[in-house]
């Protein structure tokens, strides 16, 4: 049995009586430990079908099932990655907005249990010193590591990533994915990751989703063919990363 | 740092000084140019009769009489505000009804429901609570739900999506979100329970057991006893200043603002 399945998914919307449809007849599938990169222009979608799968919205038609059972509210199935820095609440301090979930999802016996799991992941992205500070006192890319260590932490069955490096300056931006490409690696973990960047999907996928102003929503579905080693990301001298940029170019921007 | 910080304190407190300082050379200087001491009594005359009021108990007294029952009705306005905050959340029907009832009832000032609530509840503590409740509750729910109402959406999310719901959503995430405006919900309630008790005392005597501080001005206008009159406002200023300064100064010192949050 595959981790996700999307079976007919379909979402409309009606504003001021006009019928808007973000995407329509949605089907695939995904097995536990890939790392999918959604793509496609904006509009097309691509947030609202990650918002479907948390369970913030209520399919217009067809199901999302996880490990074989339906998503109808967001919960513990899966952790959410938002692209704003405010994700972490300002009241609790760095250590306390990664360690307060375990508690809450019952994933720690006491506080003294889920500050040390906290720790652990907070040093995995590099921000054990910093446990004490509270979120205004971070940068962004700071404050996305957090996030990151936060949703980690929960060990889900699927971690759900809406353009989180979206608003870091380049370099930042690099590193991060650097360290999401190796903790996947290290993990097991199934991310569901939505891009607006081709060059991100190459370098961090496993497989690539493209999808497009529909009917038919899907435009694409398969194993991202450019290879590189294992916990690290592709560039451009991978082998057939030009060939799949080209392509995939083709596809989102036609 | 420590250092920095006592100078600081300091230097606040120099500027207080003066600044009372210059307010009552001010006041001395148009009690002297205006000569009437009957209507502007000099300065020297209203702290002394302060120091006398708060010597021989009689202010004191009736300042505790008035704290005591600002309390109280405060207390019973939390209470009834976060009963009634936490069923507009949780039931959404019950949300409309709170907003009917806050644009009915906080415009109708409390003073206006005293004859109706001394016939009801008769002469007593009763009439006067009911008027308090009825000052303090309205603007504090209001702005607690404003505050709820304005909690950013990605604080909802991410409070869902890592498992929160119903009341624990609302208290784990509604709450510390909304604490700018559930600040300023209890500042005007303070200061509506003040205006209440006074104005009922004042137009009704000694409508409680005993007189509060409402009472106190009254029976002094009676005697003319204008430094009096000015003794206990100054009294009322002084509680003001230092509930300010001591519980909501303190209350945002170590919460919105260590948390960076804007106010």
């Amino acid at each position: 049995m595959s981790l996700l399945q999307i079976d007919n998914l379909s979402q409309r919307f009606s504003n001021a009586g006009q019928q808007h449809t973000a995407f329509s007849e949605l089907s695939f599938t995904l097995d536990a430990g890939e790392f999918l990169c959604i793509i496609g222009p904006s509009g097309c979608g691509k947030t609202t079908l990650l918002r479907s799968i948390a369970g913030f919205l209520t399919p217009s038609s067809g199901q999302v099932l996880l490990n074989g059972q339906p998503v109808r509210s967001p919960g513990q199935h899966c952790a959410m990655i938002f692209q704003t820095f405010d994700q972490l609440f300002p009241w609790r301090t760095v250590l306390g907005n990664v360690s307060y979930p375990l508690l809450v999802q019952k994933k720690a016996a006491n506080k003294r249990q889920a500050k040390e799991q906290a720790e652990r992941y907070l040093d995995m992205v590099g921000l054990r010193n910093f446990s004490s500070y509270y979120p205004h006192q971070l940068s962004g890319g700071m404050k996305q590591r957090v996030a990151i260590a936060r949703a980690l932490a929960l060990q889900p069955s699927l971690i759900l990533m809406d353009e989180p490096f979206a608003s870091l300056d380049a370099d930042t931006r690099t590193m991060l994915q650097r360290e999401l490409k190796r903790l996947w690696s290290e993990s097991g973990l199934t991310v569901l990751f939505v891009t607006h960047s081709i060059i991100e999907a190459i370098a961090l996928s496993t497989k690539v989703l493209a999808l497009g102003a529909g009917p038919p929503s899907l435009r694409l579905f398969e194993d991202n063919p450019v290879q590189g080693p294992r916990g690290q990301l592709k560039t451009p001298s991978s082998p057939g990363y030009s060939e799949y940029w080209s392509k995939l170019n083709a596809v989102v921007r036609p | 740092m420590i250092d920095n910080k006592r100078s600081k304190r300091l230097k606040s407190l120099l500027y207080t000084v003066l600044g009372i300082g210059l307010v009552i050379g001010l006041w001395q200087l148009m009690a002297l140019l205006l000569d009437q001491p009957v209507i502007f009594p000099p300065a020297a005359s209203i702290l002394s009769s302060l120091w006398q009021g708060l010597t021989d108990g009689s202010l004191l007294l009736r300042t505790g009489y008035s704290l005591r029952l600002i309390l109280i009705g405060m207390g019973l306005s939390v209470l009834l505000a976060v009963l009634l905050s936490l069923l507009s959340m949780l039931i959404r029907p019950f949300a409309k009804l709170s907003h009917i009832l806050i644009s009915a009832l906080d415009p109708l000032p409390g003073i206006a429901l005293l004859p109706v609530a001394i016939l009801w509840f008769d002469l007593g503590e009763k009439p006067l609570l009911f008027v308090m409740v009825h000052s303090i509750l309205w603007p504090m729910l209001l702005n607690i739900l404003n505050g709820f109402a304005s909690v950013p959406v990605i604080y909802d999310e991410v409070g869902r999506s890592i498992g929160l719901k119903g009341f624990h959503l609302i208290r784990s995430v509604y709450v510390p979100a909304s604490i700018p405006s559930i600040l300023a919900g209890f500042r005007t309630g303070w200061s509506r329970a003040w205006r209440a008790l006074l104005s009922s005392e004042m137009v009704y005597g000694v409508i409680g057991n005993r007189g509060g501080l409402g009472w106190d001005i009254y029976s002094k206008k009676v005697y003319l006893d204008m430094p009096g009159m000015f003794a206990t406002l100054i009294v009322i200023m002084l509680i003001g200043i230092f509930i300010e300064k001591a519980l909501f100064d303190n209350i945002e010192r170590v919460t919105v603002k260590k948390w960076g949050m804007r106010i």
